[in-house]
Order: C-alpha cells, then sequence, then structure tokens
C-alpha cells in the first residue's frame, strides 16, 4: 500500500501544465510545449500500463480525510486497477491525437488548451478516483471545458449544441448524486463513500434500492449515451471541434460505461442481475436505433456520432450478460463491453481525426460532395478504409473482438436482444461502406484536384491508432487479461 | 450594572464600528472633506475586522467561559465571529465599491458612509443577541440605515425601492416584534438561551424551555380537530409563525420576496451587494441562533419541548415553502435581461437552498445530527456569501462606466476586461456549483443534510432546480465571452488591471473548492461551541 505519485501525475499534471502554459508561454511556443505534454502524458499513462499489467504493480494514492465533518469522512482516494487501466492508456494515447488535431486552432489558443487539459485531468480524475464524492467531483469538473470547447471553437448551432450538452448532463449528474447520497446514507455503521468499502457492505436502504440503482444507472446512461437519452450526443459531435469530438468520443462516453460497471455492478450486483433483462432490451434498441438513424445521415460527421449511440449499446448488451450464473459467461460479457469501450474509443477518435481532416481540406463534410478521394489522397483513404472496416467489426480489428465477446455473453443469457443487437453489424456494414464508396471512390470533385495529401505530422496520429487497433485485433490478451483482474472485485 | 472590562474588550469591534460611523458624521457637518471620509471608513472597517480576527483566534474564544456577556444579552462565540466576519468583508468591499461609484450617489457622502456603519454595527449586535428585544433594536438599527442608504441613488428608481424596502420591512419587523410578544406573554422570558454556566445569581429562562412548560400535550398529528388544540399551543404556534415570517422576509422567502427584484434594481450597486449579502446573512444568523437554542436543552428527546417546533406543520410547509421559493426564484430569473433583477431572482433561489438545511435541522432528532446539519448550512451559508460579493464585485468593475445593467451592455466585455470577466465567470460557475468552486462542495453537502432528513422529494426538486438555474447563470458567462463584438473593444479602453481585492475573493472561492476541510472544521466547531 504505498502511496504513488505517478497516480497523482497522471491526474493532475494536464491540469496544472495546461494552466500554466496557458497563462507563461508565448502563443507562438503554445502547440509544440502541448505537443510535448501530450507525449509525455501518453508516456506516463503507457508507464502505468505497463508496470500494472507486467510487474503486478497495483498504486494507490490517499490523502486522508480531504473533507471531514464529524464523522462523514470523504479521503482523496485514487487506485489503479483492471478496469480503469486500459482506459487510462486509451486516454493517453486520445491525448495525443487531440493535441495534433488542434493543430489548425489559430483563435484564442491559450483558453483553447487550457480547457483541453483541464478535460483531460477530469477525465483522468473520473476513471481512477475510488471515491463516490471525488469521482462526482471530477466528473463534474469535466463539464464545463467542454461546454467552453464546443461554444466557442465549434462550428454551426454550437451555442444551441453546447448548452444542449450541458443541461442533459447536469440532469444525469443531478440524478446520479441522489444515488450517491442515498448509498452513503443507506450504508451501515457511519457511513462511507469508499468504493471499495461500499462493494463489500451490507446495506440497510432507504429507498428502495432498485430505485438507488436506477439513478445512478440513468445519470451514466445519458452520458454513455442510452436510447431514449442520446438526444444531446449527435449535436454536440457535429458541432464541436475536431479534438473536442474526439475527446468526447474517445474518453467522455466511457465515463458513462466505466462508471456503470465501476458503481452501479460493483456496489449493487444484485440489482444489476434484477435489472439486466431491461438493460438488454435498452441496448438492443439503442444499437438498432442508432443504426437506423445512422443510415439517413449524409453528413460524415452525423454519420459516425450516431453510429456511436449504436456502438455504445453493445456495451449494455454485454453488461446484460452479469445475470448468468456461470462466471465464464458473465467475464465475457463484462470483459466484452469494457473491451468495446477500449475499441471504440480507438476507432471513433481515428474516424473523427479522418473526418476532421476531410472537413478542414475540402471544407465540406456532406458525403455527396465529395468522391474519388482515392486518387489523389491515398493515405486517407486507406486509413478511412480500415477504420471504417473496424467500426463493422471486421475481424483482425478490435471491433471484432469486442463485438465476438460481447454476443457471446449476452445470447446465452438473453437470446432475442442480442440476437437482435447482431443486426446492428449488418446495418453497419450498410452505411459503412456506403460512406467509404461515395467518399472514397468515383470520380474526384475537380475544384479538390490542387490539394495535397496530409503531411508526415499529420499521419502520426493516424498511425498510432491504426496500430493500435489491428494489434488489438490479433492480439487481445494484451487488455483481456488485465481486464480479467479488475473483473474480480464485480464477479465473485 | 457596570460592564466589566473583558466584555467591553470582546464587543470592541462593534464600538469601533459604531465609533466611525461617528467620526464620520462629524466629518460630514465639519471639513466634508470625501477623502478623509473614505480614509477613516477603510481604517475603521479594517480595524475592526482584524480586532474581531485578533479576539477570534487568539484570545478569548478558545474556551467557552464567557459565552454570555452584558448579563446574557450578548453572546461571545465562534458562530457569531463568522457571521461578524462576513459583514466586515461586505462592507470592506462595499466601500471600495462606493469609491467607484461616487458620481452615481448622493452628494451628501459622509452621511452615506456613516449610515452604513450603522447598519453594519446593527447587524453585528443582530448577530450575536440573545434575547429578542436586543434583537430587535439590532433589527432595526440594521434595516433603517439600509432604508436610507437604498434611497440615496442618484436615479428615480431608487427613491421608490427605498420606498417599497421602508414599508414591507416596517410590516415584517412588527410581525417579528409581536411574535416576541406572544412569547413572553407564554413564557415571562425574552432570552433565548440561558446562562446557567457564569456566576449571574439570576436565572435566566430560556424561550423553547418556557414554552415547554408553559404548554401542556401538543398534538403530533396535523390532522387533530382544533378542539384539542389549547389556547396556549395555538399562541405558541402563532408566535413563532411570527417570528419566523419577520425574519423569512430578511431572506427573501417565496410568499416574502416580491420586495427584492425591485430594491435589488433600485439600489446603487455596492448597496446592492451588501443588501444581498449583509442584511440577509444578518437574518440568517438570528434565525441559526434561535433554531439552534432548541439543542441547548439537557434533555434532547423530552417531547415536551420536541413538539414546539417539530409539529409536522412546521418543517413541512418550510419545505414546502422552499420548493416554491427555488422554483419562483429559477424561473423567473431565466427571463431577465437586466443583471441585477436576474441576481436579485438567484438569489430568492439561493434562499430556497437555504431553506433545506433549516428544514434539516429542525428535523434532526439527536443533537450530533444537529451539528453535522447546521455546520453544514454554516458552511453553505459561507460560501454562498463569499461568492455572492465576488460576482456582485466583479459586476460593479464591469459596469462602472454605464448606466444600465442589460445582459446586452457587457457582450464582448471577456476580451475588454479579462480580470473582472474571469472573476465573475468563476462566480457565476461557483453559483450553479460546478467543481473545483466552494459552490460544488457546499452545495453537496446541503444536499446530503438534506437526504439525511429525510427530504429526499425536496432534494429531487433542489436538483432539478440547480439544473434550470445552469441555463441563465452561464447565460452570463455566454455575454462575456461567447460573442465577440469588435465595436466595442475599439470604443472602450482595455483594461488588464487586476482588482486586488476581487482577487482575494476569487482564491477563496476556489481554493476552498479545493480544500474545503478547514471551513467545515471551524463550522463544525462554532456549531459545537454554541449546542455543546
Amino acid at each position: 500500500m504505498n502511496n504513488s505519485t505517478l497516480l497523482l501525475m497522471v491526474v493532475f499534471l494536464p491540469g496544472v501544465a495546461g494552466i500554466l502554459g496557458a497563462v507563461f508561454l508565448n502563443t507562438k511556443l503554445l502547440h509544440k510545449f502541448f505537443l510535448l505534454l501530450s507525449y509525455v502524458i501518453l508516456f506516463l499513462c503507457s508507464l502505468l500500463y505497463y508496470k500494472f499489467a507486467f510487474l503486478g504493480y497495483e498504486p494507490i494514492s490517499v490523502i486522508n480525510d480531504w473533507i471531514s465533518i464529524g464523522n462523514t469522512k470523504v479521503d482523496f482516494y485514487f487506485k489503479l486497477d483492471g478496469l480503469n487501466a486500459p482506459l487510462v492508456l486509451l486516454g493517453g494515447i486520445l491525448t495525443v491525437v487531440a493535441v495534433h488535431a488542434s493543430n489548425n486552432i489559430k483563435d484564442r489558443q491559450k483558453e483553447y488548451y487550457l480547457w483541453m487539459f483541464l478535460l483531460i485531468t477530469g477525465v483522468f480524475g473520473v476513471f481512477l478516483s475510488f471515491d463516490l464524492i471525488l469521482f462526482f467531483f471530477f466528473f463534474e469538473l469535466e463539464i464545463i471545458p467542454l461546454f467552453f470547447l464546443i461554444s466557442i471553437w465549434g462550428s454551426g448551432r454550437k451555442e444551441y449544441s453546447a448548452m444542449k450538452f450541458l443541461l442533459f448532463t447536469l440532469s444525469g449528474s443531478a440524478m446520479m448524486i441522489i444515488g450517491f447520497l442515498c448509498l452513503y446514507f443507506s450504508s451501515s455503521g457511519s457511513g462511507t463513500f469508499n468504493i471499495d468499502e461500499l462493494s463489500v457492505m451490507e446495506f440497510d436502504w432507504i429507498m428502495p434500492s432498485t430505485w438507488v440503482f436506477l439513478l445512478i444507472f440513468i445519470g451514466f446512461s445519458i452520458k454513455l449515451p442510452m436510447w431514449p437519452l442520446h438526444g444531446w450526443l449527435p449535436d454536440a459531435h457535429t458541432d464541436a471541434p475536431t479534438a473536442a469530438s474526439v475527446l468526447l468520443a474517445g474518453l467522455l462516453l466511457k465515463m458513462g460505461g466505466y462508471g456503470i460497471l465501476r458503481i452501479c455492478y460493483s456496489i449493487m450486483p444484485s440489482e444489476a442481475i434484477q435489472l439486466s433483462t431491461i438493460i438488454s432490451i435498452l441496448g438492443a434498441i439503442s444499437v438498432i436505433y442508432g443504426a437506423l438513424l445512422t443510415l439517413k445521415q449524409t453528413d460524415l460527421k452525423r454519420i459516425v456520432a450516431f453510429s456511436s449511440v449504436s456502438h455504445m449499446g453493445y456495451i449494455l448488451v454485454g453488461l446484460s450478460a452479469f445475470a448468468s450464473d456461470d462466471k465464464m459467461i458473465q467475464k465475457l460479457g463484462l470483459s466484452g463491453a469494457s473491451f468495446q469501450m477500449v475499441s471504440h474509443g480507438l476507432i471513433t477518435g481515428l474516424l473523427f481525426y479522418l473526418v476532421g481532416i476531410i472537413y478542414e481540406k475540402f471544407k465540406t463534410r456532406e458525403v455527396e460532395n465529395l468522391g474519388g478521394l482515392a486518387s489523389k489522397f491515398k493515405f486517407t483513404s486507406i486509413a478511412l478504409a480500415i477504420s471504417g472496416m473496424a467500426s463493422l467489426g471486421l475481424p483482425g480489428t478490435s471491433g471484432f473482438v469486442s463485438e465476438l465477446m460481447i454476443f457471446m455473453g449476452g445470447f446465452s443469457q438473453f437470446s432475442i436482444t442480442t440476437s437482435i443487437s447482431v443486426f446492428g453489424v449488418v446495418l453497419a456494414a450498410g452505411y459503412i461502406l456506403w460512406m467509404l464508396q461515395r467518399v472514397i471512390y468515383g470520380e474526384l470533385n475537380p475544384k479538390f484536384s490542387k490539394l495535397n495529401d496530409i503531411n508526415l505530422i499529420e499521419k502520426i496520429p493516424v498511425f498510432i491508432l491504426l496500430i493500435s487497433i489491428i494489434f488489438l485485433g490479433i492480439y487481445p490478451k494484451f487488455v483481456t487479461d488485465v481486464l480479467n483482474i479488475g473483473l474480480t472485485t464485480i464477479i465473485k | 450594572m457596570i460592564p466589566t472590562l473583558t466584555e467591553l474588550k470582546l464587543i470592541l469591534p462593534e464600538i469601533i464600528i459604531l465609533f466611525t460611523g461617528s467620526l464620520i458624521l462629524i466629518n460630514g457637518v465639519t471639513t466634508r472633506s470625501y477623502t478623509l471620509t473614505h480614509i477613516l471608513a477603510i481604517t475603521g472597517a479594517i480595524l475592526a475586522l482584524l480586532l474581531k480576527l485578533i479576539l477570534l483566534f487568539v484570545f478569548s474564544y478558545k474556551d467557552t467561559s464567557f459565552p454570555f456577556i452584558f448579563s446574557g444579552t450578548l453572546v461571545a462565540n465562534k458562530l457569531e465571529s463568522i457571521f461578524s466576519i462576513i459583514f466586515l468583508i461586505s462592507l470592506i468591499s462595499c466601500l471600495n465599491l462606493i469609491k467607484l461609484y461616487k458620481n452615481k450617489i448622493t452628494d451628501y457622502k459622509s452621511e452615506f458612509y456613516g449610515m452604513l456603519f450603522y447598519s453594519t454595527a446593527g447587524m453585528m449586535l443582530l448577530a450575536r443577541s440573545n434575547e429578542m428585544i436586543t434583537a430587535y433594536v439590532a433589527l432595526e438599527l440594521t434595516t433603517l440605515p439600509l432604508v436610507g442608504l437604498v434611497s440615496l441613488g442618484k436615479s428615480y428608481l431608487s427613491k421608490e425601492s427605498a420606498i417599497k424596502y421602508l414599508i414591507l420591512s416596517a410590516v415584517s419587523t412588527s410581525f417579528f416584534l409581536l411574535g416576541v410578544v406572544y412569547i413572553y406573554a407564554l413564557t415571562g422570558t425574552t432570552f433565548i438561551s440561558s446562562a446557567t454556566d457564569i456566576g449571574i445569581n439570576i436565572h435566566y429562562g430560556n424561550i423553547f424551555q418556557g414554552l415547554s412548560y408553559s404548554q401542556l400535550n401538543m398534538p403530533n398529528d396535523i390532522y387533530t380537530p382544533l378542539n384539542s388544540l389549547n389556547i396556549s399551543n395555538i399562541i405558541i404556534i402563532i408566535s413563532m409563525v411570527f417570528v419566523f415570517i419577520g425574519l423569512l422576509f430578511k431572506l427573501g422567502v417565496f410568499p416574502f420576496h416580491s420586495w427584492i427584484p425591485d430594491v435589488y434594481e433600485g439600489a446603487p450597486t455596492p448597496i446592492t451587494m451588501f443588501l444581498s449579502v449583509a442584511s440577509k446573512s444578518a437574518g440568517l444568523a438570528i434565525l441559526l441562533r434561535i433554531l439552534l437554542s432548541i439543542f441547548d436543552l439537557n434533555d434532547v428527546s423530552n417531547t415536551q419541548w420536541n413538539s414546539v417546533l417539530k409539529w409536522p406543520d412546521i418543517s413541512m410547509s418550510l419545505a414546502i415553502m422552499s420548493v416554491l421559493t427555488m422554483f419562483t426564484g429559477n424561473l423567473l430569473a431565466i427571463r431577465q435581461t437586466n443583471i441585477k433583477r436576474m441576481l436579485a431572482y438567484s438569489s430568492i433561489a439561493q434562499a430556497g437552498y437555504i431553506l433545506i438545511g433549516i428544514v434539516a435541522i429542525i428535523n434532526s432528532n439527536v443533537s450530533s445530527e444537529a451539528i453535522y446539519v447546521s455546520s453544514v448550512l454554516l458552511a453553505y451559508i459561507f460560501g454562498y456569501m463569499f461568492t455572492n460579493i465576488s460576482a456582485f464585485y466583479s459586476i460593479a468593475f464591469l459596469m462602472k462606466n454605464s448606466d444600465s445593467y442589460e445582459f446586452n451592455n457587457f457582450v464582448g466585455y471577456g476580451r475588454i476586461d479579462i480580470w473582472n470577466s474571469l472573476f465573475l465567470s468563476i462566480s457565476m460557475l461557483s453559483l450553479i456549483g460546478i467543481p473545483p468552486t466552494i459552490g460544488f462542495i457546499t452545495k453537496l453537502f446541503l444536499f446530503s443534510s438534506g437526504v439525511s432528513s429525510g427530504y429526499s422529494w425536496l432534494i429531487i426538486f433542489a436538483l432539478i432546480n440547480s439544473v434550470i438555474s445552469a441555463y441563465y447563470y452561464l447565460k452570463v458567462v455566454k455575454n462575456l465571452y461567447f460573442v465577440s463584438n469588435e465595436l466595442e473593444i475599439e470604443k472602450t479602453t482595455f483594461n488588464s488591471k487586476l482588482p486586488f481585492f476581487g482577487l482575494f475573493l476569487i482564491i477563496i472561492v476556489i481554493v476552498f473548492g479545493f480544500y474545503p476541510d478547514p471551513i467545515y472544521d471551524f463550522c463544525y466547531d462554532a456549531i459545537q461551541s454554541v449546542i455543546n
């Protein structure tokens, strides 16, 4: 039980360095400084992951009594375990991608980077904190930076979308905090906010326990987002700047899934089993509904955004496998769901990055105005094709592994809803292939013929993400082993 | 009875404030120099604040051997010190602002300053009074100069709002007095809390003790038929209700809220700040004092006294008032286009949140629970007051060259006046309750006290309101930053001067947002010293 400075650094370095950099640095140096910082963060995250996965290093940092009022105590408690380690690594990768994607931001740079790195601190804080109040602190911390990122540097109806995102998220956290307080006042003894202690505790419920579960669950499903609470996501994605889209799709949505696993499932397992039919049904509806809506979209960014709704539905389908009696099935479903978070983070991050580049070059995202990219923009086209294939779950990519695990886990328990959600893959093939066909093949619009393919620096994040996607597709054990360590706290 | 030296020492800050006020008035009829007035005022206020801090941290309050002074009419403890510090800090920021606004208020500057000081002294006495008549006198000393202050703006609105304030506050204060009279008739005492520990021969009564002796059986059920209520029970209820009405008026709770928007809009901005912070916390201080005196009784579980405030009607009606107050404040705030009116409605909404804490105090059964919920409430009040001072302070600086407080007027100011816009935005985030500001953590624990007292439905309403309020608070931020206003930037001089006092306030808001433990420790001690 040694205190780990590495852990604290991962959480606080982005925010502190972001503030210092934005206050003291010259505007010309800004992008380079934050690029360097993002690689440092990636290095730290990889180091943490490596030490955790291969050296059995389990870091904890605790500062006791962050707040104490009489008997009520809140600790400053961070911990790395199997569930959040992959997400932390994903966070490091996407930070690099996001900073690369911000190269073209020239307006109010200092504020931009300040908000972006505060957002990243919030995300790491959510992933690593093991105290309900601390968790909530970081969960709320991330709202305002994203609000500013969308509404100042966004496009289209940016203020509307930002406000919509904010109100949806705040309503979610309002419900969540009632749930947290109920957990606190229901826990026996003098009460605790510590997630570790709560997950082994007998409760004396002050409110029906399924209500508490549902309050927290709904709070997280707004973030996930689950049908019918997904209304904010397409707008926020479409109008956000590229880097914010990457972070939003890659990391913020994962906070929802991670929160359900970490808080709902590990603290209230019996309620989770009780309600898993509903979770499975909602997951299947999200998958199909999201996919159907995606089929109707013609804007590249909206296609990726709506497909996120569909892909996050798979997470719920995977989570519903928890109702099974067989531990193997439970493990398959839950680790499939967690793997889907990582995999979707990488794939969608790449797709948003590429769409951002296309928009920056061609100044349009409408599928019908594009076409023939393969003739001149070979690298972009290949990357877009591979990421599209990964998104629809082609074997050899990480998307295939996660969907396979989810379907295997879900089928044994809820065969009907799982079978329905399998059709999501078919629909995904529909919209992805349609999109690829229109964008990559065909005639290149002559007015674009003077443009050049992306340069080497812009290619770096594409390489990083492509390699990760294919590596995880071939060798998923790299993540699933770690996830299984983490799931031992939930599957007892 | 001749006061002893110790008693005089404990009341020195109030004496300094009153003395400075008088000195300023004398200056007003002799030299009439504005500079001298201002210097006198700043010196007096800072001296009083320093003395209060020294008294609090260095001297006597560590041991509670002098809780009651001046024959038990006043108290000296940590609780009243917190409130006095809030009053004095808002006085100092008010003085800073008056200097900016000196062209917009009356030419009788010394009288203006003098009344401000008298009002502050009234508040400080109100916060520490332990006897209802003293409290009443202090309340009048607070209110009457404030009426004058509101009326001394140069605009027509300011006169109108002064009349409104005068009439409504006179009515509410008379309710308070009537309640006190009833209580005296029933119990034969006007002392809020008894002074049992010190060597004074007379045993002062205690209102709640007195009340519990004076009545025999309170119905526990709301649906008890009227004839089983004996006459003294009805009078007890009436007296408590009257006292509550008088004090809830100060807070701006729902049926008594209508004066707030008009008066806030009409008053000169420094006085608006003073009203919203100091006057409001003065009402809260005495309310808290009365409520907490219940827990002074030895046997807390005694059903006799329990029934006085625990009669379900009182806490339930307070809870309903809280819901109505929150909705009134928040829904009406959405429609405002004037930032002063918006903050007025927001302060009504905040009064609704504060009522949650009061409901929780009334509902607590054991004194440890009461200590918890009231220290949480106290921390919330502390955080809210500092945020509010900071918000008004930066608004006053932003708008110092303009007469109108419409939202359109500060479009794009984020690029013109960097620091004040930043401070205003941070205060708005703190009012919504977004980390890492003090508003987040204090609001969270305030809501937790509501859940612990069994009013989960009230918390659900409060959270709905929290979300609603985000909309209009962020509208301010949006106007400051999102809309660029090239015309304004050319026209107005770029201002990057850092307001140091504003910085100090914001540092309090943020540092205690990250690390709120000292606040909670202090509040816990303060409440414990009252309840023991």
